[in-house]
């Protein structure tokens, strides 16, 4: 008798220690918040679960097994930890998909800042003759993507957590908005994030480092340094970092669109005008560089810039006009005639 | 060419698919009585509806977080069970699930002799 009682209380001991690995198991993969109450339903849920399988087997009149072999049957029908869990427990993103496309758009730009800063440095200190080992400078540019890289996702991790995402509602859908196969309104994001960060660092250059910075220049037989841009020139820096700060506002808002519209180009045709304006004025006007010897470069340089604007100009007046029902009624009368 | 096995597994998932979809009505239409877990995973396979532990026990949590079924932890038997109920709003969607589930049970009637001729 007293034999029998040791046995059974060790047979429970090991089965409540099945049981309770289990609970453990499941409540390790939940949240805090629903831990406890959900380890305490697992737990009444398994021990009903024994006892209604000991009924059975004695309403069937089928010999008792020994409580830790019910346990182990029991266990297995709940299936693995993992698999419960999840079922309590929704699936969680890091990122979810609400702000994924968001979040690669911003890591793009990012990026594209973040390289051609680095490639900025690089040329600044070579010119300064403090240009670190090609490694170093590479190892260097690496620690900057992957802090780049990091910074940006946990900050996107962080709004996901906050649930930001679970606030957007998805826009109602309209069959005639898909765009057609080879769509010319389509937005290259690629592209798009490297003018970006192109711009910008053309922007930190002009205003942090060739606005009062000197160049060494070997004139009247030996090196002197002198200021890179005369003071007419430096005038124009406020209304070209102006320009450019719209031309980044403009793309960033074609990458949220994904698509071009009558106001991007619009606009776009509006920052390349002034552009347009502003070199027309540097090369008719006074001089560009310091110095005589490089003028006709910058001349040459501005009025390629010129040119190119012009061209943006006509080249999104014409895709305007093109996107527009009136063009497009057009060729579609002519295709049909 | 399918195979026996190919053709049995892609069964068991279609199948499960459909008990999964029923469930929920028949969990709501059973907790119009208080109920604890095991008993209505009993009284489930009493009725010829066998659902794995695994499936039904995360359902009435998330019924619960939907605000169709309300809980609270009693003590029977010496032993603390979570008892659910059906809330005023998970009477409101039985009843209309319920039509529904009539609805589709005539459709689905009238497609499958078609479908055999």
């Amino acid at each position: 008798m007293y034999g029998k009682t040791i046995t059974q209380k060790t047979e429970q001991k090991a089965s409540d220690e099945w049981i309770d690995r289990y609970v453990n198991e499941v409540g390790r993969r939940l949240p805090a918040n629903q831990r406890s109450d959900v380890e305490r339903e697992i737990r009444s849920l398994i021990e009903d679960a024994v006892a209604g399988r000991f009924e059975t087997l004695e309403v069937e009149g089928v010999p008792l097994a020994e409580r830790e072999t019910v346990v182990l049957a029991v266990l297995q029908a709940f299936g693995s930890p993992e698999e419960i869990a999840a079922r309590y427990h929704a699936p969680r993103y890091l990122i979810g998909p609400t702000i994924f496309p968001i979040y690669r758009i911003v890591l793009s730009i990012v990026l594209a800042v973040t390289v051609f800063a680095n490639l900025l440095g690089v040329v600044v200190a070579a010119d300064e003759q403090m240009a670190a080992p090609l490694v170093e400078t590479l190892l260097s540019l690496f620690g900057s993507i992957i802090q780049t890289v990091g910074m940006v996702t946990l900050l996107f991790v962080a709004l996901e957590r906050l649930g930001v995402a679970a606030e957007s509602r998805p826009q109602p859908w309209n069959p005639t908005s898909l765009p057609a196969v080879k769509d010319p309104q389509r937005v290259n994001l690629v592209e798009t994030a490297i003018d970006i960060g192109f711009t910008a660092a053309v922007i930190v250059l002009l205003n942090v480092y060739l606005n009062r910075r000197t160049g060494a220049l070997f004139y009247n037989g030996e090196w002197q340094t002198m200021p890179l841009f005369s003071q007419e020139f430096l005038q124009y820096i406020p209304w070209l970092t102006a320009i450019w700060c719209a031309d980044i506002l403009v793309n960033i808002i074609l990458l949220t669109r994904g698509r071009w519209e009558p106001f991007t180009r619009i606009a776009t045709m509006i920052t390349a005008t002034a552009a347009a304006i502003l070199f027309y004025s540097m090369i008719s006007s006074g001089p560009i560089g310091a110095w005589p010897p490089v003028e006709p470069a910058f001349k040459v340089t501005a009025a390629i810039i010129f040119a190119v604007s012009l061209v943006e100009v006509g080249k999104q007046g014409w895709l305007l006009l093109r996107s527009s029902n009136w063009i497009g009624d057009r060729l579609h009368s002519q295709q049909v005639l | 060419m399918i195979s026996d096995d190919t053709s049995y597994s892609v069964y068991e998932n279609l199948a499960s698919e459909l008990r999964r979809g029923v469930l929920v009505l028949a969990v709501l239409a059973q907790c119009g009585e208080v109920q604890y877990g095991y008993s209505l995973k009993q009284q489930l396979a009493a009725a010829g509806l066998d659902i794995n532990e695994g499936t039904l026990y995360p359902l009435l949590r998330r019924l619960e977080g939907q605000g169709l079924l309300a809980s609270e932890w009693l003590v029977t038997e010496d032993r603390p069970r979570r008892y659910y109920k059906l809330s005023t709003t998970g009477s409101a969607v039985l009843e209309r699930l319920s039509a529904e589930w009539q609805t589709l049970v005539g459709v689905v009637a009238r497609i499958l002799p078609e479908k055999e001729n």
